[in-house]
């Protein structure tokens, strides 16, 4: 089903909805001189005009789902204790792209396996709604398409908007979400539309995403041991400086630490890229130079979690890593040179 | 499913053992549940989280078999940290938390008929304390052929468990042996470093015999370097690994090697699945 709906159409259907939802979605905001794409809750009316969708927000949604600083409850409360409720209103996220749900569908994978549940993602991610957002033209330095991610199409969100420049299309792709929230009658009177005239917007915005300089040419998993041992780490990675903000903005980075408040435990972000990261009291440390951390990363991506998880990447091509690196470190000039030793090529000395 | 929201169950230290002096601070803590609830199901080779409120909280290898008279969890620890150190101020009946048990454990049916060899550096005997005090156990020393054991130490002050040794000595079918860095007067066991004294000291079989070694990385190497060149497979070698671990489930990311999670696939390895992985432990 595809409904049409104007520009002002779409924010009576998110007032509605505000009746219904915390809405989160982007805004353009200010943060000293600059201005960032960043998802906020929704707080008042007049905000929704407000919404900003024409760009890929500045970090995913991460946050909402895995927060930087998130309260586990007192250390005391035992192993029973159920997380607190944490908001009365189930969250709608309007506007999320192709890479960025992918990403929570990784999260996803990590953290609601069959041998382990996560109460408090679960608990957030049951009462999130998403709806997607098809991309027009490619983010910077985005290659989401070489690690499988469609940026146009996405079915794995009950609805999906469509920027048409004159409107906008709502395509509903799970009729049973929009039961369980309710939100059936809402967008009932909108005019259905032959999914046609969406393919041809589809098609022409398609033009934009031509082929990407970067290819990945190899499938996933990279082979462990032999991606492990055999590229030049240090000389691909050599200007890292160790700051993280690579890990802090990606849609899939996960790893954690907890940290005390008096009894409260918490849990924060952790990155593979601090040197504490693997450090042991002993002071024995196994990664213990910054190449070493950046072949973590970059084989979790690529080898450790498509090992785990069925071939399926732990990178998304958002791009964030590279456009936030304060280097100019870029992950698609590392996985060439891994691509092209584990080719047998010989590599050139450094290609920049 | 599997629920768990990382937070502890409380126990009570009942029994705190200074194994030790004070060159390499050792203590052995005995813990039991205050809940009332039954004691935790683990396996030899499990380890534990433990928070020590209001500091934080450190992986721990169960120093203790799962036996039908396992009344209390037996930890040992070597103040080296903040977590560690912390719990080294704690005295009998103070609280602490336990998560866990988690990760894998030594292969019992992979060892049960065959003899069984220990081979520890220092510390590295409490891990295995949890097997050893296994085969040991009457109702299980059948199961399994001849026990030898070679036991390192820094000095004589260093030795673990003196207060187990006789009964350990004493089993059926079993020897154990002791080895320190350097010759001490009175000492009247071996002297030596592990690995030097393997092919003297213990009569090593290829076949249907499992070996078990912890220690200090360092050790572990020389060990298992030892081992396969008598012979021995590196299937029947097992070792187990330590750490840095937040979460003990396979999430937090800090026991990552490879595709493999130390918590949770680990920390027990043959040293045949650790050819295979990234040397990055």
């Amino acid at each position: 089903m595809i409904k049409k709906l104007t520009a002002e159409e779409l924010k009576a259907l998110l007032g509605e909805l505000r009746q219904k939802f915390l809405v989160i979605a982007p805004f353009r905001v200010k943060q000293g001189r600059l201005t960032k794409v960043l998802y906020q809750p929704v707080k008042s009316e007049d905000q929704l005009s407000s919404i900003y969708l024409k760009e890929q927000p500045d970090a995913s949604p991460k946050e909402y789902f895995l927060p930087r600083d998130d309260r586990l409850g007192e250390e005391t409360a035992g192993a029973d204790c159920q997380p607190e409720e944490w908001s009365d209103y189930p969250r709608l996220f309007l506007g999320v792209r192709s890479c960025d749900i992918a990403g929570i569908e990784l999260f996803d994978d990590v953290f609601t396996e069959n041998d382990f549940v996560d109460p408090f993602y679960q608990q957030r991610r049951d009462n999130s709604l998403i709806i997607g957002y098809s991309c027009q033209e490619p983010a910077d330095n985005s290659f989401c398409q070489e690690v499988g991610i469609n940026p146009l199409e996405n079915e794995n969100v009950p609805l999906m908007l469509y920027d048409a420049g004159e409107g906008f299309y709502l395509k509903v792709q799970d009729q049973e979400v929009l039961k369980r929230f309710e939100m059936l009658d809402m967008i009932e009177e909108l005019p259905e539309v032959e999914s046609s005239e969406l393919e041809e917007i589809v098609r022409e915005n398609r033009k934009n995403f031509s082929e990407n300089e970067f290819s990945l040419e190899r499938g996933l998993p990279f082979p462990e041991k032999e991606a492990f041992t055999s590229v030049d780490w240090e000389e691909a990675t050599a200007s890292c400086l160790g700051c993280g903000v690579c890990t802090f903005y990606c849609p899939t980075c996960f790893c954690f630490k907890f940290f005390w408040e008096e009894i409260e435990k918490n849990r924060a972000w952790d990155s593979c890229m601090f040197s504490l990261f693997t450090a042991h009291a002993s002071g024995h440390n196994p990664r213990e130079t910054q190449d070493q951390r950046w072949r973590q990363r970059l084989l979790h991506k690529f080898s450790y979690h498509p090992t785990n998880y069925q071939g399926s990447p732990g990178c998304v091509g958002c791009g964030r890593c590279v456009s936030k690196c304060p280097v100019n470190l870029d992950i698609r000039r590392v996985l060439d040179r891994v691509e092209k030793t584990l080719a047998g090529e010989g590599v050139k000395g450094n290609e920049s | 499913m599997k629920v768990d929201n990382y937070l502890p169950r409380e126990a009570e230290i009942t029994k705190v053992v200074q194994e030790t002096g004070i060159n390499l601070n050792i203590k052995t803590f005995h813990l039991s549940f205050t809940d009332g609830e039954e004691m935790m199901d683990f396996k030899p080779g499990q380890f534990l989280m433990l928070t020590v409120y209001g500091v934080g909280e450190a992986p721990f290898g169960l120093a203790c078999a799962p036996t039908t008279d396992c009344q209390e969890i037996i930890i040992s620890v070597k103040e080296t940290g903040k977590v560690t150190s912390a719990l080294h101020e704690l005295q009998e009946g103070d609280s602490v938390g336990i998560r866990g048990p988690y990760g894998n454990s030594f292969p019992l049916e992979k060892t049960s008929g065959k003899d069984v060899v220990f081979i520890s550096g220092g510390i590295g005997l409490a891990p295995l304390r949890s097997l050893i005090d296994y085969v040991l156990h009457p109702d299980h020393r059948q199961d399994f052929g001849r026990v030898q054991m070679l036991q390192a130490f820094r000095s004589p002050e260093d030795m673990l468990y003196d207060y187990e040794q006789q009964r350990w000595e004493n089993t059926p079918d079993t020897t154990v042996k002791y080895t320190i860095d350097r010759p001490c007067e009175g000492w009247e066991h071996c002297v030596g470093f592990p690995h030097d004294l393997i092919e003297v000291e213990l009569d090593c079989q290829t076949e249907d015999t499992v070996y078990y070694t912890c220690g200090p990385p360092i050790m572990i190497k020389a060990v298992t370097n030892e081992l396969v060149n008598i012979g021995i497979d590196p299937e029947d070698i097992v070792t187990t690994l330590e750490m840095r671990m937040s979460c003990g489930l396979g999430k937090c990311g800090k026991c990552n090697i490879g595709h493999r999670y130390v918590c949770k696939d680990g920390p027990v390895y043959s040293y045949k699945e650790l050819l295979e992985m990234p040397d990055e432990f």
